[in-house]
């Protein structure tokens, strides 16, 4: 519903005045409050439930559980496989999956019911991590599930019969045995990453509307047209009956991606008769989705002169309890291990599999940051190895502009070389000492080219931009807003780009992969450029003059010896000064004769450098200086493609020293906001700078290439990188904490003679 | 002693009245009660800032304080701060720096700046980030956070 | 989360909030700062059916120079402590702690009293005040009693405070001691924090460890040494607090191991220690 206080269409100054409303701010008419009974074991069979003194509870509206399931036209969901019930099934499957969803007439009153809820458990054999689920004798989570054909995203999921492993991808090129036996040197190392919570500002909120057979849901959604489709199967409704409405969104990061409560709340209002909304708090978010941890050993090999000749991956992610987007995640970190390298001989294994965790799913760059952690802290160890500087053993094996990760990829698009140039320059521009540390990443994002706009431009000469790219803070608006104007020449101010509605408002895969910038720029740039030919059409006919003889100016039209306005253009051409004209424009792999269906549609990159300072009786460490370096063809919204490199940075920051959601006998030990450490203002570089390399040589409106996820990858080696450097300790295990680096040190110090 | 509480109190300048059980959270009288829904809810522990209000110039987690404290005390939310057509000094400066992404935290870093800047008119550079601290952002990295503040303060 | 219902009081003296305490007993809260109270009450970990709120009482919250003491009232929250000039002059260490607790919002609203009340391992202002040799004063309907700090708390969120118990003030006995507080926090938490109170003519020497074993802790070691040689070599020193931190009961969790923690206590309990020497060869 529409909120009391007007906004005023820049979304900025909504957030400064308090007067944007996001997804937990929605309220609807009628509408009543659920709160989630989750489970508290992490495998277990439910024997019996009893709902009755929770029911009788003054306030209680209705209860849903895994007992409503059979009256769902498809009871389990997902993105790779049905895995997931609605809400627990017969069974649990992590510590925090809920098991009853208890909706009144108030949070408070919900909240009081859940203690009334009667379940008794008989506890199953569990796993909480994906060395123990691989085992042979392994408890398995689920039975052999089919795998979704194209679903979400492109192909489909390679489960190994008869396991927990719910994604094999290989990667196999030339002959490493061969160039092992050849090599001068053969290092091989194992790298660990953790699970790590999204920790976006707000937590998951969803309402719920049924009537009758339509469904509303207002969800702080990034992918709107995912959670319509599955809504849709969940509960047999056409896609036009189900509409998804995204307010402002609180932070995202991949955590709000796909799907991730709407079918639960949804369902809660369909046995509710009522509109629910349901907001997690921040505790249960970390119960709902984290980001994948790993297991990656690299077995590399060099020649004498500190050439790679090859390298072999052993990928292994810890997916949690349902497969999510965990299959796309495999895929990516197994090309993400490779780095911007000229290797041409690859063995690269990558495994996921089910654990009794919290179900792992996307995440800015998803599998890059647990790739780009091994890969770049080996870099350093074989440079070490080999007393050479490690940016030079990067410079004698980086890919040149042009060159291939791997021959089914698109050629790099960027100059790592040069980039690393840029950090170390940013390095000693804030002080006197060479960085410490240095990583690079290349990535592939993900980016599925299906997505459309509206351009419609109003009788006053006002535009509507109409997209279901979901604003997350990454500032899409704007990024759209300039798009738009730029193309229509007209004032910016003129143009409000409207939020996520998949009722009115073309189909877009969704907000993630770094491709909004890219896809939806373009399709607005399109729609925007067919409402231009439109206008320029009616003008050169309702004027009777040349087509080359008009052009738009702001607010009108040109004809060379006067302006008129667009309100007088309409009423000439209409005889009213009423109506409208509306642009429209559908990206698709085979946009205007380009390919944009070979992957990557353009390469992330990512240098980062740094320098550190140790406390070496505690271990603690700060970040003294960090340079950070990005290839974004074109930035259209300056100052966001800053901010979004800085940020990134930062959550690399978490990632590196702070971040570790951790499960002790498949309970999770600091699943809290007090318990879990995000980096605060005290913990960043004391100083920071961010360089964007502009090229225009992107697929994007005005050569602008996807950002904003690459800035995370290289802090975490870079600072491990610095550690070794500097501190003559070596930390393979993220996150850094000063514990882990103080007996690092105890370690270094006895081993000294 | 009383189930329900008379509540007087000054609301972003408003003389206001008001009858709450007593259990109820300054959060929710301020976001259900009062319809202000720039005051947000997200650790809900008092460790992320998000929730910040200036209860007598002071800063505090409405998510952990009661309705019963605002009695006779003078409240400012966000919304009590400069409108679009005349913003607060910091609420400009964190436009002008860039100092928001997602904005969910924004409302509780304007007013924890606010209550810095009351009790401390010109606070160092460490101090200010002391202060900022007490406040979570996930998307901005805090730098341009951190510009903002220090562009009232060092302009 | 949600707090349950309780009924709210609101005494308009010391003398009734003490009277609702004797009436209710465990079952009423003295409602402080709330920062810790409210928290537990919304997850669930502890319910009231009576708040007796002392926010109103301003005798509660007073902070004089009494010559031989300062006294700070119970209901004094962290930001007035830090930010009164009494307490600024005549113990600097004090109001810069009270001035990092936490964040800005718990300090503005938390209490002093409220923090030594609730126990919260994690805390500093206890190991402090326990190595000022502070004085709390409790009253009941029957009078007030004087409990050193350094006896008030005897485990992870446990007191000697009866239930009808209002802790109404601390005393801190002034004197020429310099005083140093370490401490190392990791996030928002404080790993290990010492007080080191040394250095006056016929006052016995003061060493305690917080944030480090369920409560503070004094080093008894340490303390013996110091008071036989306030100079003693760093060595010896070092040797002293290892052993009196290892005699102390030090769990794993999740935010440390023992060994490290420990680590950590000892270093900051010798920083603490090497601080005020610097401060007494000035």
């Amino acid at each position: 519903m529409p909120p009391d206080v007007p906004t005023t269409g820049n979304e900025r100054l909504d957030k400064v005045t308090g007067r944007a409303v996001f997804a937990s701010d929605i309220t609807v008419p009628g509408m009543a409050h659920g709160r989630i009974l989750r489970s508290p074991l992490p495998h277990a069979k439910i024997v019996k439930m009893d709902c009755t003194a929770a029911l009788a509870l003054e306030g209680v509206v209705a209860i849903l559980s895994g007992e409503d399931l059979a009256d769902l036209a498809q009871p389990y969901w997902g993105l790779y496989f049905n895995d997931r019930p609605v809400i627990a099934h017969e069974k649990v499957r992590y510590v925090g999956e809920p098991v009853a969803l208890v909706v009144a007439e108030t949070p408070a009153v919900a909240q009081a019911a859940l203690d009334r809820i009667d379940i008794d458990y008989t506890p199953l054999p569990f796993i909480d991590n994906a060395g123990d689920a691989i085992a042979p004798d392994a408890p398995r989570l689920h039975g052999n599930l089919e795998a979704i054909a194209d679903f979400y995203f492109k192909g489909q999921a390679r489960p190994v019969s008869g396991t927990n492993i719910y994604q094999l991808y290989a990667i196999s090129t030339g002959d490493t045995a061969a160039a092992e036996a050849e090599a001068a040197r053969v290092f091989e190392h194992t790298y660990t990453f953790p699970g790590i919570a999204h920790y976006a500002m707000e937590p998951h909120c969803v309402t719920a509307a049924f009537e009758g057979d339509r469904l509303t849901v207002w969800s702080g959604a990034q992918s709107p047209t995912a959670v319509q489709k599955v809504l849709s199967r969940v509960f047999g409704l056409a896609y036009a009956n189900v509409q998804v409405i995204v307010p402002h969104i609180g932070g995202g990061f991949g955590g709000k991606a796909s799907v991730k409560i709407d079918p639960l709340v949804a369902a809660a209002s369909w046995k509710a008769g009522r509109p629910v909304r349901v907001a997690l708090t921040q505790e249960e978010a970390m119960l709902t989705c984290r980001r994948l941890g790993a297991s990656i050993t690299l077995t590399t090999a060099v020649d004498a002169n500190g050439i790679i000749l090859s390298k072999r991956a052993a990928i292994l992610l810890d997916g949690g309890a349902y497969a999510d987007t965990g299959p796309a995640v495999t895929v990516k970190a197994a090309n993400r291990v490779i780095g911007p390298y000229a290797i041409k001989n690859l063995e690269i294994e990558s495994r996921a599999a089910y654990t009794n965790t919290v179900p792992g799913s996307a995440f800015r760059s998803i599998g890059g940051p647990q790739a780009v952690w091994a890969t770049e802290s080996q870099m350093d160890e074989i440079a070490a190895a080999l007393e050479i500087d490690p940016v030079d053993f990067r410079h004698r094996n980086l890919l040149p502009r042009g060159g291939k990760v791997l021959d089914s990829l698109r050629p790099l698009d960027a100059d790592i070389s040069e980039m690393m140039g840029h950090a170390g320059q940013a390095i000693t521009s804030m002080g006197d000492r060479p960085a410490a540390g240095v990583a690079v990443a290349a990535t592939d994002p993900g980016v599925l080219p299906l997505g459309g706009a509206l351009v419609r431009l109003l009788a006053d000469g006002s535009v509507l931009v109409m997209a279901n790219s979901a604003d997350i803070g990454q500032g899409v608006r704007d990024v759209l807003r300039n798009v738009a104007a730029k193309t229509l020449n007209q004032d910016p101010a003129a143009i409000r780009v409207a939020g996520p509605d998949t009722a009115t408002t073309p189909f877009d895969w969704g907000t993630g992969a770094s491709r909004s910038t890219v896809i939806i720029g373009l399709a607005v740039e399109d729609a925007a450029q067919d409402a231009r030919e439109q206008l320029l059409a009616l003008a050169a006919s309702a004027l009777e003059i040349p087509l080359d003889g008009v052009q738009l100016v702001p607010g009108g039209v040109a004809t060379g010896s006067e302006t008129i306005p667009f309100d007088r253009l309409f009423h000439t051409a209409f005889g009213i000064d009423s109506g409208e004209i509306v642009g429209r424009a559908m990206v698709t792999p085979s946009r205007k004769g380009s390919d944009f269906a070979t992957s990557p549609l353009f390469w992330e990159t990512a240098v980062g450098a740094c320098d550190i300072a140790l406390d070496e009786d505690t271990g603690a460490l700060a970040v003294t200086r960090f340079a950070g370096v990005a290839d974004i063809g074109h930035a259209i919204n300056p100052a966001g493609a800053e901010g979004q490199e800085e940020g990134a940075a930062i959550q690399g920051l978490g990632h590196a020293l702070y971040e570790h959601l951790a499960f002790i006998d498949g309970q999770p030990v600091n699943a809290t906001p007090i318990g879990y450490r995000i980096p605060a203002a005290g913990d960043v570089p004391h100083a920071a700078r961010t360089v964007l390399i502009e090229n225009a040589d992107g697929p994007g409106p005005m050569g602008a290439k996807g950002m904003g996820e690459g800035g995370l990858l290289p802090v975490a080696p870079a600072i491990a990188n610095a550690l070794a450097r500097r501190y003559g300790i070596r930390l393979r295990d993220l996150p850094m904490t000063p514990e882990k680096i103080w007996r690092a040190l105890r370690e270094r110090d006895s081993d000294v003679p | 002693m009383t189930a329900s509480l008379d509540l007087t109190f000054t609301l972003n300048g408003d003389a206001k009245t008001a009858r709450v059980a007593p259990n109820t959270l300054l959060i929710d009288f301020l976001r259900e009660a009062c319809q202000l829904r720039g005051t947000k809810r997200s650790c809900d522990m008092q460790i992320c800032g998000a929730c910040t209000v200036l209860v007598d110039d002071r800063p505090v987690s409405s998510c952990t304080t009661l309705a019963a404290d605002i009695d006779g005390a003078v409240v400012t939310t966000i919304e009590g701060l400069g409108g679009p057509d005349g913003l607060d000094p910091v609420q400009q400066a964190f436009l002008d720096h860039n100092a928001l992404q997602c904005g969910f935290c924004t409302p509780g870093f304007i007013l924890s700046v606010k209550a810095l800047l009351h009790a401390n008119p010109a606070p160092s550079h460490e101090e200010i980030v002391e202060h900022l601290n007490g406040n979570l952002c996930r998307c901005t990295g805090y730098h341009k956070i951190i510009d903002a503040v220090e562009s009232l303060v060092r302009p | 989360m949600y707090p349950s219902p309780f009924t709210y009081h609101r005494p308009a003296s010391v003398e009734a909030a003490v009277a609702l305490l004797a009436e209710f007993g465990d079952d009423a809260a003295p409602y402080a700062g709330g920062t810790e109270l409210l928290l537990a009450m919304k997850m669930g970990f502890a319910q009231y059916d009576h708040l007796i709120d002392l926010k109103r009482l301003p005798t509660l919250r007073t902070i004089a120079n009494e010559g031989e003491f300062l006294s700070i009232g119970a209901l004094a929250t962290h930001a007035e402590i830090a930010a009164d000039p009494t307490v600024r002059d005549l113990l600097p260490p004090l109001a810069a702690l009270c001035g990092e607790v936490a964040n800005p919002r718990v300090r503005s609203s938390g209490t002093i009293g409220g923090n030594l009340c609730f126990a919260e391992p994690r805390a500093d202002p206890p190991a402090l005040l326990a190595g000022l040799d502070a004085t709390l004063i409790l009253r009941s309907t029957s009078g007030e009693r004087a409990v050193p700090a350094a006896s008030f708390i005897t485990g992870a969120l446990e007191t000697v405070r009866a239930a009808d118990e209002l802790l109404v003030r601390i005393d801190i006995l002034l004197s020429e001691r310099r005083v140093r507080y370490e401490r190392i926090v990791f996030g928002h938490r404080t790993v290990a924090g010492a007080v080191a109170a040394l250095g006056a003519p016929g006052q016995p020497e003061r060493i305690w460890v917080g944030g480090v074993a369920t409560c503070p802790a004094p080093l008894p070691l340490t303390q013996s040494l110091l008071d036989a040689e306030p100079g003693a070599a760093d060595a010896r020193l070092h040797d002293a607090v290892t052993q009196d931190i290892a005699a102390l009961d030090i769990a794993d969790d999740e935010e440390a191991s023992a060994d490290y923690r420990r680590h950590l206590a000892a270093t900051v309990a010798l920083r603490a220690i090497a601080g005020c020497r610097e401060e007494l060869q000035r």
